[in-house]
């Protein structure tokens, strides 16, 4: 149970707080030449400008690359200062200054460091995280959906309609789920919520299986039996009394498909048919970490590691429903 | 044998069902087929000729037939962006995908069932604690980045094994060495994962199976308890043979995926360059020998999975008789 209400609160987090929390800008970039990669922990100092913006103050230090160089004078009516590679001059009257005409320091913090571009990581992951789990949640519920819907049809109707959905759910399981979205993913290019409804349509054959399997024990039962001479119609006998019996099935396997579910949106987002560069999402951050790994660790591990975490308590939750709903039976 | 004919059957359905829903799915595809947008330099007598080149001007159900009757055949068309005929592009990637999965098959079954056999004889061991704790955790884990921290670790820090591709680019033809120290890395990336599953299936099966009553009375009769073990073991194989057959599905999805990483030269990789290239008809191709690999390498885990199972041996002889 500590699992399940940890996974919960850890969704609601990202999924409503997300970009709340999120320190800075995930697509703007503050300074991608000063800013370019800093390790995790990273406090830069700034010049607060009067216009509202910081003009961070970081130089490649020349003698060792992993350590930033923040040194800066006043030479006259300008500040000399380190940015990247070189020195640069701003004038003392665009800053805001203290009383004794220094200008005021202010530092900018990197928790979880920054990408390539400069930009802060632990905010991108915070989005990030927002567009990867409400894709996942998505995607369950849209494949709970077609799968409880779909199973009961074809449990109920059964002859032929029962063959077509049968095969039909035989052909999804047959093909790799990663390959079929990959190719429609990158051929009709579907945003977001597309995404996640493509990634549902795929996954409801595993959800029919269980549902069809559980109406066809009731169809054969008193229960249903009595309905049917008591003349309630095939639709509504589905949905007041065949559907309340398979909703705990549905509940359970929904739950196991959660973690898969947000697996894969990460797969496609990492072989760029997913979520697409400017938004942020673990998969897509993951697959700019591979192109500066060997730089910078941090870009690629972070995000994955909270996959991992997350992906392990959605299974430890569906796993402790079910041995839960298996108790009570 | 009836049987095997049914699934064989079955399997020929679901092919040419992927197929038709691969050509329905392109069919909708937004945008020009030929690739070339509005190119004004592109008189309409040419268009309509580059139509007929490729069938463009046939209505779908013709287009369908036709391609499945040529697949038939072998011909799959040319590919778009390679100009060479789709089925030698796919021949070229084929094996380094078929080496990669099996020895990637191998290594989950073989790290499975010996840890599982080891869990299941000591628990509370380190065999244990790898199959109840870091197996799953592995399996959690998304696989590209596995792959990641794998070329981190061992390629970059410790820099003792190379980070991509199949050979190292100072060698020409096939140097058997070479090739295994490149093929490690991505073949226990998707291995160890899928191996989780079966430790942990085996390991509560061949518990119960040392506790059932005919082990019990073999031990009693002082039957030695490494043969017990072996016998066990073998009677709990079976539904590991069931259990990697279903999961094939998700070995080959990894494969791809852990292709692009590793830079494996194989279909995975060829499909997600064929994607972004748009190349429809190795698209196509690549989508048809997926969907028939995974069918045929179900297939082969049921007749294997028979085959070790004594039960299904006696009850077939009883119906030839």
């Amino acid at each position: 149970m500590r699992n399940a209400i940890i996974l919960g609160l850890l969704l609601l987090l990202f999924a409503t707080l997300g970009p709340l929390l999120a320190p800075s800008s995930t697509t703007a970039t503050l300074d991608p030449v000063a800013l370019r990669l800093l390790p995790p922990g990273s406090i830069v100092p700034a010049f607060t400008m009067k216009n509202g913006k910081a003009l961070p103050i970081a130089g490649w230090d020349s003698v060792d690359p992993g350590k930033t160089n923040h040194e800066w004078h006043i030479e006259g009516k300008e500040v000399v200062y380190r940015r990247g590679p070189r020195s640069r001059r701003a004038s003392l009257a665009s800053l805001e200054c203290d009383a004794s005409g220094q200008p005021k320091i202010h530092h900018l913090h990197f928790l979880a460091g920054t990408d390539r571009y400069g930009r802060d990581l632990l905010s991108r992951l915070l989005v990030g995280g927002r567009s990867s789990l409400s894709v996942g949640l998505l995607a369950v519920l849209s494949a709970s959906l077609l799968g409880a819907g779909l199973g009961i049809v074809s449990g109920l109707l059964g002859r032929w309609v029962d063959l077509l959905l049968s095969r039909l759910s035989d052909t999804f399981l047959a093909v790799p789920r990663i390959v079929l979205l990959m190719v429609v993913a990158a051929l009709f290019e579907p945003g977001t919520w597309g995404l996640a409804l493509l990634v549902g349509a795929t996954g409801w054959p595993a959800i029919a299986r269980l549902v069809r399997a559980e109406t066809h024990s009731l169809a054969g039962g008193p229960m249903v039996l009595a309905a049917r001479a008591a003349g309630v119609p095939t639709w509504r006998l589905a949905i007041r009394h065949i559907l309340p019996h398979a909703s705990t099935i549905v509940l359970v396997a929904a739950g196991l498909r959660l973690g898969p579910f947000v697996l894969l949106e990460a797969s496609l987002s990492f072989l760029g048919f997913g979520i697409t560069p400017p938004q942020p999402s673990w998969g897509n951050i993951l697959a700019e970490g591979r192109d500066v790994l060997f730089e910078a660790w941090w870009v690629a591990t972070l995000p994955g590691l909270l996959l991992g975490v997350t992906v392990m308590l959605a299974n430890a939750a569906a796993d402790r429903m079910r041995k839960a709903v298996a108790l009570k039976k | 044998m009836m049987s095997i004919l049914k699934r064989l059957g079955s399997g020929v359905i679901t092919v040419i069902l992927v197929v038709l829903l691969a050509f329905l799915l392109l069919e909708a595809i937004p945008g020009d087929p030929l690739g070339m947008g509005d190119d004004p330099t592109l008189s309409l007598e040419d268009r309509a000729h580059l139509e007929e080149i490729y069938g463009l001007d046939q209505p779908l159900m013709q287009r369908f037939t036709g391609f499945v009757s040529h697949a038939l055949r072998g011909d799959l068309g040319i590919s778009l962006r390679y100009h060479r005929p789709v089925s030698r592009v796919l021949l070229e990637a084929l094996w380094p995908t078929m080496l990669l999965g099996l020895s990637a098959i191998f290594v989950a079954f073989l790290v499975g069932v010996s840890m599982g056999t080891a869990a299941a004889l000591r628990p509370g061991s380190v065999a244990a604690f790898f199959v109840h704790r870091v197996l799953p955790a592995l399996d959690a884990l998304p696989p590209f980045w596995l792959g990641l921290v794998a070329i981190w670790v061992f390629s970059w820090k410790l820099g003792v094994l190379p980070a991509s591709h199949m050979h190292s680019a100072n060698f020409v033809g096939l140097h058997p060495l070479d090739l295994l120290l490149h093929l490690l890395l991505p073949c226990l990336v998707v291995g160890l994962p899928g191996a989780a599953p079966i430790a942990r299936h085996h390991a509560t099966s061949l518990l119960g199976t040392l506790h059932s009553a005919p082990i019990r009375m073999a031990r009693g009769l002082g039957v030695d308890e490494t043969r017990l073990t072996l016998r066990a073991t073998r009677a709990a194989l079976h539904p590991i043979i069931t259990l990697l057959g279903l999961a094939l599905p998700i070995t080959v999805g990894g494969v791809v995926v852990v292709e692009v990483v590793f830079s494996w030269p194989g279909i995975g990789r060829l499909q997600q360059e064929a994607l972004l290239a748009r190349d429809l008809p190795l698209v196509l191709g690549g989508l048809l020998l997926i969907a028939t690999a995974v069918v045929l390498g179900t297939l082969i885990a049921d007749l294997l999975s028979a085959a070790v199972d004594p039960r299904w041996r006696t009850s077939s002889g009883m119906s030839r008789r």
